[in-house]
């Protein structure tokens, strides 16, 4: 190595907390997750030498870790995602707070998104890449990724109950009839 | 009173006009409120993730980062 950029199979292991995060948030089944991210460390050693220093090697590997999992989704045929096993897992810890309680509703609502929606979400909303960078990680237009992440996210605010567009005070309809009262009042 | 009655269908237009301080006003409201829960279910999509991220990493994949190695080692050696 030539070594102003550490060996990127040393920095593997500060990575693997994200990856199971990810792999967590794509398979929404923990057992998978580590299969994945256990194929995603193997791919990703392999190919090593196609990795550019000095470039995002977190992008790098969840770009490895979500084309296996698509990769396995197609080999499978079957989409057979383990949501009650992943609810029964979340419903099982020990609430800490009020939080945490509100926290493992919004998992739920989560686990309940299309795998496009919950993947840009993740990487946009969770893990803090820029829309040109998760665009790139899935090979599609950034509009797309926009698109898709903001989908996901007025899904979950109304399985959240948190619809913006449907508040009781602030609806087209009172909004209506507030003018036309006004401009009863004129007439 | 009833002459200049409005036609409610003339008062839900494509396009408001700016002038109008009342849907202006809701308009804003509206999209305050939207932004609001946004940005709460970004907060929350990055709690579960850094939760999730904090996780302690099972020895299974340290274990396996050592057998990489060891297994780059052996090659080298040949």
């Amino acid at each position: 190595m030539t070594d102003e950029f550490r060996d990127p199979r040393d920095e593997l292991l500060d990575h693997l907390g994200a990856l199971r995060a990810f792999a967590m948030s794509l398979t929404r089944n923990s057992a998978a997750a580590d299969d994945l991210v256990q194929d995603t460390i193997e791919k990703a050693w392999k190919n090593m030498d196609k990795f550019q220093p000095g470039t995002n090697l977190r992008a790098w590997l969840f770009t490895i870790q979500r084309n296996a999992f698509y990769s396995i989704r197609r080999k499978a045929k079957r989409e057979v995602a383990d949501v009650d096993g992943a609810m029964a897992a979340s419903l099982s810890e020990k609430p800490a707070h009020d939080g945490r309680l509100a926290l493992n509703d919004f998992r739920k609502a989560f686990e309940q998104l299309p795998d496009e929606q919950r993947e840009a979400l993740m990487l946009v909303g969770a893990s803090g890449f820029a829309y040109e960078e998760a665009a790139e990680m899935c090979g599609v237009a950034v509009g797309t990724i926009k698109s898709r992440a903001n989908r996901g996210r007025r899904r979950l605010a109304e399985l959240m109950g948190l619809d913006p567009n449907e508040d009781p005070v602030i609806g087209d309809t009172t909004n209506t009839s507030v003018m036309t009262a006004s401009l009863s009042r004129q007439g | 009173m009833f002459r200049n009655k409005p036609n409610l269908a003339t008062f839900v237009p494509v396009s408001r006009p700016k002038s109008n301080t009342y849907t202006d006003a809701f308009r804003m409201t509206k999209n305050d409120r939207t932004s609001s829960v946004m940005r709460q279910i970004d907060e929350n999509l990055r709690r579960v993730y850094k939760d999730e991220q904090a996780k302690e990493v099972p020895d299974r994949f340290k274990d396996l980062l050592q057998r990489l190695k060891d297994r780059d080692g052996d090659a080298r050696d040949d």
